[in-house]
């Protein structure tokens, strides 16, 4: 599907459609909400498709959700590692990088950032970090404080999380 | 959700829950929208054959 150039709309489509963007259809590309809502007005089996697809979102909204409380702790643990603890750098990266302690403050700030956007969104419905947010205090706090050690927190919430 | 491939449950997620656009997601997982919309098709197609038995016995039963 392209949102470039004009849509040949159709039942395929709509189903298209709605598997990617659900029924809400203020969430809907403009275009493809445009060109599809003569189809939706005007055809029975277009509108079973819409409804069968609200029936999901609302399956959907059942899901359980993350629980904004731990994963804020968690996200407040890494920071408080973070600023306790010397970030491990290369003498050779540190002049790359230019001045160690403005690349420190880079870091603190990208490891916040990373922790408050991965952990506030993911947290609760990953594995790993259910198994964080449930488990006990010091094993959370001994592995956000090997994040918080390392350079590369950053790139493993990148990489292994996103 | 815990069953999908991690970057469809975030792309999901991030659409669905948070309500972050298209392109939010994108520059948030360092891809092009149109590949957001490919996971985000996975994801909700991988979820509709999963669940599909409690799907249609929630609608029959006039759950949803």
């Amino acid at each position: 599907m392209t949102r470039k150039g004009l849509y040949t709309v159709g039942l395929d489509q709509l189903e298209a459609t709605l598997d990617t963007y659900g029924a809400d259809r203020t969430r809907w590309p403009a275009p493809l909400r445009h060109a599809l809502s003569g189809l939706i007005a005007g055809n029975a089996e277009a509108q079973e498709l819409l409804k069968k697809a609200e029936i999901f979102d609302r399956l959907l909204d059942k899901a359980p959700q993350y629980d904004a409380a731990r994963a804020g702790r968690l996200a407040d643990r890494i920071v408080a590692a973070a600023e306790r603890q010397p970030r491990l750098m290369t003498t050779d990266r540190r002049e790359a990088l230019g001045h160690p302690v403005l690349r420190h403050r880079h870091g603190l700030a990208a490891t916040a950032l990373a922790a408050s956007l991965v952990l506030g969104v993911i947290a609760g419905q990953s594995k790993i970090f259910n198994e964080l947010l449930v488990g006990d205090g010091a094993r959370a706090t001994s592995i956000s404080q090997q994040l918080a050690q390392t350079d590369d927190a950053d790139s493993f919430l990148d990489e292994d999380l996103l | 959700m815990q069953k999908l491939p991690d970057r469809q449950r975030l792309a999901l997620t991030l659409f669905h829950f948070e309500g972050l656009s298209q392109i939010e997601i994108g520059q948030i997982m360092g891809v092009s929208d149109e590949a957001i919309e490919s996971l985000l098709s996975r994801a909700r197609r991988q979820l509709k054959a999963d669940l599909k038995s409690d799907w249609e016995s929630l609608r029959n039963d006039g759950e949803l």
